[in-house]
């Protein structure tokens, strides 16, 4: 039996190191979220849903703001599905946040989604979707291999990370938490993905609601960061078909966003206003240049903002 | 509690270090560990079948006392009767009521009556076509004199429940599996290895194999109408590896964890897809059952002893039977008929067991004839998996038109990683047939090789199984 167990552990010790080495390799290429429990805790976050994790790109915003706020910003973005404001997204947050830190910048990302559940009772934290999901169930989000999340949440199977370094690479998350991705990955073209979108979209029409608890919890959350330094509401700009599914969706948006900035003194800037037209993927998502371009936008509107 | 989950990982070291170093002392307490081991193992499933499985198992414990005891005939019919009667209800209730409703209500609508269809909201308990069958043939064997009872109820109740082989089988005879109970436990590292090297092959089957497979498989099979006959042709291949990794791996996986404890199960797949003909395919798919069946069911109708008419009857009853077995779905009875009809030219030319020993038994490589044979009864078994595979009649046919379209020749309109699978499954296959002559293909490979290249052997394994390893996919036995 010794033998048997000996011989067991030995050989279990090779395969086991390889895997920890595989791992190791995973930059990014091979799952949208991963690193961003990986990465140390962060003084400045960027916060939202899809638009946010691809249209805004820390590294521009830290070319002007770096000098201003003295932090770095990490951008801690998911999707619509994981992370709407909630007693889910709050406390990962306040994980990925540097205890100690107190002059950090925030730039809050809202849309009507963010503050809507697709539940029967959208006011019952309880039954909130993202319960069940790894923001939740995830304790540490910021150590160097992340177990929980390469045992339960890892999208693919691993070999996908080896793959990924012999094939060209549609998407990337940044070290930084920003998620590159190149139109290249849907194949088809700007219109036929605006379409599926629009019709993706208008679907989740007739099942999300608005949900007062979920906007209480983005006042919760905007307090919280309010100790942690300056705080910045961002809705993102759009294409004119998606604009109108939110607007149907939350009439009173930007009245409630405008409320907030008020109550809490915060900037809130509607990007949907501007003159600038920047270029979407799929109607939702920012393009490459536009994405860079935004940024700097964002960040020569936070600037003026502090003026 | 899944083989390839995490549960597994946790529960069945933990069992094995027990069995070994606290339960060795004595019989009783190595076969009553096993029995709460299983029942841990079924319950974690489903802890309200519990019931189910020992109610199953007390009835023909008793009957089995009975029977033995009894040397009246009509006794002995009436418990045999008894433990025929509730296993078969058992199994008939959970698993056939609602296909005999909705058959029925179709067949009156059709004739042009009214009825409502009227369905149970039945869960089906994992295994139980598996443990109904193997209890049934304790109690037919101890009625056709060929065991004697036991009144070692630990022992009894452990054998039905045995944990590794409980919900997708082999389905052991318990003239080969109980007297195993009787005989204490004393580690043997030889089949403690084995064992090893069975699981490890197994978890290959079933994580690299089937569930990768699986994937292409469900697009093939999810919209066939909307795809070309290149995307239907691997679909359907890549269906019968993928039933074969799964069951096959499932069996592994079963047999491997029982040589760990110290048990030997029988063989459940002896390398089905290097059949030459349809008759050797039956004798090397699914083993237990299919002797199952031609032990309780083909002899005692009279197998081949009557006339031509009789056994052809028989054949056929056996081959619908065992497709029913597999679920209560008209598909899986069209698929037992379909290998009826193949199995039956052979049987009439008296060429059904012309194919008995291992091909190529002497040769590294199959003659072309040989080859042709294999690859002409990989095509016909494949045509079946179809039927096997789709959820309905119309469907099957509809697929199996698409795949005779000049779509054949397109370029297969799938993810890029398809090629990455067919070069997995030709790995798979090429050690499947370097293993051939063994029980598992990698029982005794590469035993005489250098060291290093054994455990290299192993290393690979274990290192495809962690890296192609997708979310915890169940069984496909598990449902039958």
């Amino acid at each position: 039996m010794n033998r048997f167990l000996v011989k067991l552990f030995i050989f279990s010790f090779f395969p086991l190191a390889t895997l920890y080495g595989v791992f190791l390799l995973e930059n990014g290429t091979a799952d949208p979220f991963y690193q961003r429990f990986t990465t140390p805790k962060q003084e400045a976050l960027i916060l939202g849903n899809s638009k946010a994790a691809q249209g805004i790109i820390p590294a521009v915003l830290d070319q002007k703001l770096f000098q201003e706020f003295g932090a770095k910003i990490y951008n801690y973005s998911f999707t619509v599905y994981n992370s709407p404001y909630g007693p889910v997204y709050l406390e990962s947050l306040t994980k990925k946040l540097d205890e100690n830190s107190k002059s950090g910048y925030f730039v809050i990302t809202v849309d009507p989604w963010s503050i809507a559940s697709d539940i029967n009772d959208p006011d019952n934290p309880d039954k909130f979707e993202e319960n069940g999901r790894f923001l939740a169930k995830i304790d540490k989000v910021n150590s160097g291999q992340n177990f929980t999340y390469l045992f339960d949440w890892f999208s693919k199977s691993y070999y996908e990370i080896l793959l990924m370094k012999l094939k060209p690479n549609f998407s990337k998350l940044h070290s930084d938490g920003w998620f590159e991705t190149t139109a290249d990955m849907i194949g088809t073209s700007e219109p036929e993905r605006r379409k599926q979108m629009v019709d993706f979209y208008n679907d989740y029409l007739t099942k999300y609601r608005y949900s007062e608890k979920r906007f209480k919890y983005l006042q919760k959350t905007i307090e919280f960061l309010q100790t942690k330094g300056s705080v910045f509401l961002v809705r993102l700009p759009l294409h004119q078909d998606i604009l109108e599914i939110e607007n149907e969706l939350d009439p009173d948006f930007d009245s409630r966003m405008n409320f907030i900035s008020q109550q809490y003194e915060i900037p809130y800037f509607e990007f949907n206003d501007s003159k600038i037209k920047w270029q979407f993927k799929d109607g939702l998502h920012m393009t490459l240049e536009s994405a860079r371009d935004f940024s700097d936008h964002l960040s020569k509107e936070i600037l003026l903002s502090r003026k | 509690m899944l083989f390839n989950s995490f549960e597994f990982l946790l529960f069945f070291p933990l069992v094995f270090l027990l069995f070994w170093f606290v339960f060795q002392k004595n019989l009783k307490a190595q076969n009553s560990f096993i029995l709460l081991a299983s029942y841990v193992f079924y319950g974690w499933w489903d802890w309200r079948f519990l019931g189910l499985i020992a109610f199953s198992s007390l009835v023909d414990y008793i009957c089995g006392l009975k029977i033995g005891a009894a040397e009246d005939t009509f006794k002995r019919k009436v418990y045999l009767g008894i433990s025929l009667g509730v296993n078969l209800g058992l199994l008939g209730f959970f698993k056939y009521f609602n296909f005999f409703i909705d058959s029925t209500v179709q067949m009156i609508n059709t004739i042009g009556f009214q009825a409502n269809p009227y369905s149970l909201q039945l869960i089906l308990p994992v295994g139980i076509s598996f443990y109904t069958f193997q209890t049934m043939s304790y109690t037919i064997d101890i009625y056709r004199r060929k065991m004697v009872p036991t009144k070692d109820a630990v022992a009894f109740f452990a054998y039905v429940s045995f944990f590794p082989q409980l919900v997708a089988g082999p389905i052991e005879r318990a003239a080969n599996l109980l007297p195993q109970f009787f005989k204490k436990k004393v580690f043997d590292y030889g089949l403690a290895m084995d064992g090893m090297r069975q699981i490890l092959w197994g978890l290959f089957m079933k994580v690299v194999i089937a569930d990768n497979c699986a994937v292409f498989v469900n697009q093939a099979f999810n919209n066939p109408e909307s795809q070309p006959a290149s995307n239907l042709l691997i679909g359907a291949v890549f269906f019968s590896f993928q039933i074969y990794g799964d069951f096959g791996g499932y069996s592994n996986i079963a047999i491997g964890t029982g040589k760990l404890l110290g048990f030997n199960l029988m063989q459940n797949f002896a390398f089905p897809y290097f059949s030459r003909d349809i008759a050797e395919f039956w004798r090397r798919w699914h083993i237990s059952l299919s002797t199952w069946f031609r032990d309780y069911v083909y002899i005692p109708l009279g197998g081949s002893k009557g006339s031509k008419y009789q056994s052809l009857r028989n054949i056929l009853i056996i081959f619908l039977v065992s497709g029913f077995w597999h679920g209560a779905n008209w598909t899986f009875i069209i698929w037992g008929g379909i290998h009826a009809a193949l199995f039956i030219p052979l049987y009439l030319f008296g060429k059904n067991r012309i194919n008995i020993g291992i091909v190529s038994q002497n040769k590294a490589l199959p003659s072309f004839y040989e080859l042709g044979q294999m690859l002409v009864t990989f095509s016909l078994v494949t045509l079946g998996w179809v039927f096997f595979r789709s959820p309905d009649i119309i469907s099957a046919v509809g697929y199996i038109q698409g795949l005779f379209d000049m779509s054949i020749f397109q370029k297969p309109q799938m993810d890029i990683r398809v090629y990455l699978f067919i070069i997995l499954v030709l790995i798979f296959m090429m050690l499947e047939w370097g293993g051939r002559r063994e029980e598992f293909a990698i029982q005794k490979m590469a035993f005489h090789k250098p060291i290093l290249i054994r455990y290299g052997l192993y290393y690979g394994l274990v290192m495809a199984v962690f890296l192609f390893a997708r979310k915890e996919q169940e069984f496909i036995y598990f449902q039958f």
